[in-house]
């Protein structure tokens, strides 16, 4: 009997820990795939490159997906370079896509993206999740400052771009610029 | 004693004991063989005393035949009875067999477990790696231009700077630019590879980056500086193997279609960061494996 209530115990005891250690690699699996997580902000391809030229077309979404803005221009230059202001929230990072610049056009002379998805105040590429009354005045706020060239309190600015010699947008080829939950922000063939 | 050669059989026989016992199958697999061998004992019984009606010159009558297949009938529930002990034992053993065995294989899988948690901690920890790309450091600034010096870091060697340099730039913004290679996850995740960052040029937000200063990072033979080291390994070569990759990867840069059929590679793609600039203001670029450049404290956020 003694030896049957031991068994029943290690069985238990045994049962008990490889449930737990399921659960542990559950947690594991879970946050592998969300540090491989991305967040689409901008679809663009490149349309053309002539003389000096390029133009190109891009599509700014906002967080479910849905397109927000789309613009379609020529800038000087060959390489097209996507600024992003990226700031700390909560654990992850929001980024606010600010301007279109290229290599031979100074960001100041950039492209301003603000306005192209300013809806009343609030940045409508954070539009598709549920932030709250309280989350949607801070999102507010946030925008408000960029816009004011104020700096959050940790907050960088994130340029990603081609090089014309290694890596060149290849026209007619969609690429997608995604966030990563560490804050780094990355170009992609979509 | 030699466990496992020892856990072939015992699950075997553990697998056969909880079939017979808990399944469906199991069931009539041990009711058809008590069935059979209560028919073979009436078989047997009916056999003798027909031999014997035979031999006395009769015939085994039905009654008879009733009367013989109760009686072999209540010996084999004699027979069973009498057997229950040792019936009770065979059950007992069989269950702690099975326990026994129920209990090996899970520790073996909590073994497995174990080396499973513990090969997704590291890819956990090798993806929420960063490594420091460069310090800078505001040594002037008037609104209109800058003056900075920069500290440049191998992924090898983190505690100390690799070089520095000072440079100038034109705006209140400064842009360090960089080249990044960002590895497969699969590289990532297993600790063969770490993104490579190359910085390559610095800009203010009032100049155009073709109009930034370059930085001289470059070898010879192409080859950044920072990557071209003699004495160690980076992917657990000797240094003469090492430079002949370092080589390989500058190849897989310049080379679109090696790149992609060499399939390491996620992304290519320049990249900057950005950050307004105060005199005695200082920041850190991290190169995070997850992907992208981002600034941050020692800490992060």
């Amino acid at each position: 009997m003694a030896v049957v209530l031991s068994l029943a115990l290690v069985f238990l005891g045994v049962t008990v820990l490889t449930a737990l250690q399921k659960a542990e690699i559950a947690r594991l699996e879970k946050s592998i795939q969300s540090l491989k997580d991305e967040i689409v902000l901008i679809r663009f391809m490149v349309l053309e490159r002539d003389k000096g030229m390029v133009k190109a077309r891009v599509r700014l979404y906002d967080l479910a997906g849905a397109e927000v803005d789309l613009l379609e221009m020529t800038w000087p230059g060959t390489e097209l370079s996507f600024d992003f202001s990226v700031v700390p929230a909560a654990g992850r990072y929001l980024a606010f896509p600010r301007r279109i610049f290229t290599d031979r056009l100074a960001p100041s002379s950039g492209t301003n993206l603000y306005p192209r998805y300013d809806r009343g105040g609030f940045p409508a590429v954070f539009e598709g999740a549920d932030f709250g009354r309280f989350g949607r005045k801070r999102l507010a706020e946030l925008f408000e400052a960029l816009k004011e060239d104020r700096e959050p309190s940790g907050s960088f600015g994130s340029v990603v771009h081609d090089i014309a010699r290694i890596a060149a947008f290849e026209p007619g080829i969609v690429y997608k610029v995604v966030l990563r939950p560490k804050g780094g922000i990355e170009i992609l063939e979509d | 004693m030699d466990m496992e050669r020892l856990k072939g059989p015992l699950f075997a026989a553990a697998d056969a004991v909880a079939f017979l016992l808990t399944r469906p199958a199991g069931w009539a697999i041990l009711g058809g063989v008590l069935s059979l061998g209560f028919t073979l004992r009436v078989a047997s019984a009916f056999k003798e005393r027909s031999l014997a009606c035979e031999a006395a010159g009769r015939r085994l009558g039905p009654g008879q035949a009733l009367g013989l297949l109760l009686r072999e009938l209540y010996g084999s529930l004699s027979s069973a009875v009498a057997v229950l002990p040792t019936v009770a034992v065979v059950l007992v053993g069989s269950v702690l067999l099975v326990g026994v065995s129920d209990s090996v294989r899970r520790l073996d899988e909590i073994a497995g477990n174990r080396a499973r948690i513990s090969e997704l901690s590291a890819v956990v920890r090798n993806l929420e790696r960063r490594y420091r790309v460069a310090d800078a450091r505001i040594l002037s600034a008037d609104g209109r231009t800058a003056r900075l010096s920069l500290a440049f870091y191998d992924s090898r060697t983190p505690g100390k700077p690799v070089r520095t340099q000072e440079v100038s730039i034109e705006g209140s913004e400064v842009f360090v630019d960089a080249l990044v290679l960002d590895f497969a996850y699969s590289e990532i995740e297993a600790g063969r590879r770490v993104n490579l960052v190359l910085p390559y040029r610095v800009y203010g937000d009032l100049q155009a980056p073709a109009d930034g200063q370059e930085l001289a990072l470059l070898d010879e033979e192409g080859v950044p500086l920072l990557y071209r080291r003699g004495e160690a390994e980076v992917y657990g070569l000797d240094p003469g193997r090492y430079d002949e990759r370092l080589e390989e990867l500058m190849d897989l840069l310049a080379d679109d279609e090696a790149r992609r059929k060499a399939g390491i590679v996620r992304t290519v793609f320049g990249a900057a960061v950005r950050r307004k600039v105060r005199a005695g203001d200082s920041f850190t670029i991290w190169s995070e494996q997850t992907g992208g450049l981002a600034i941050k404290g020692e800490s992060g956020f």
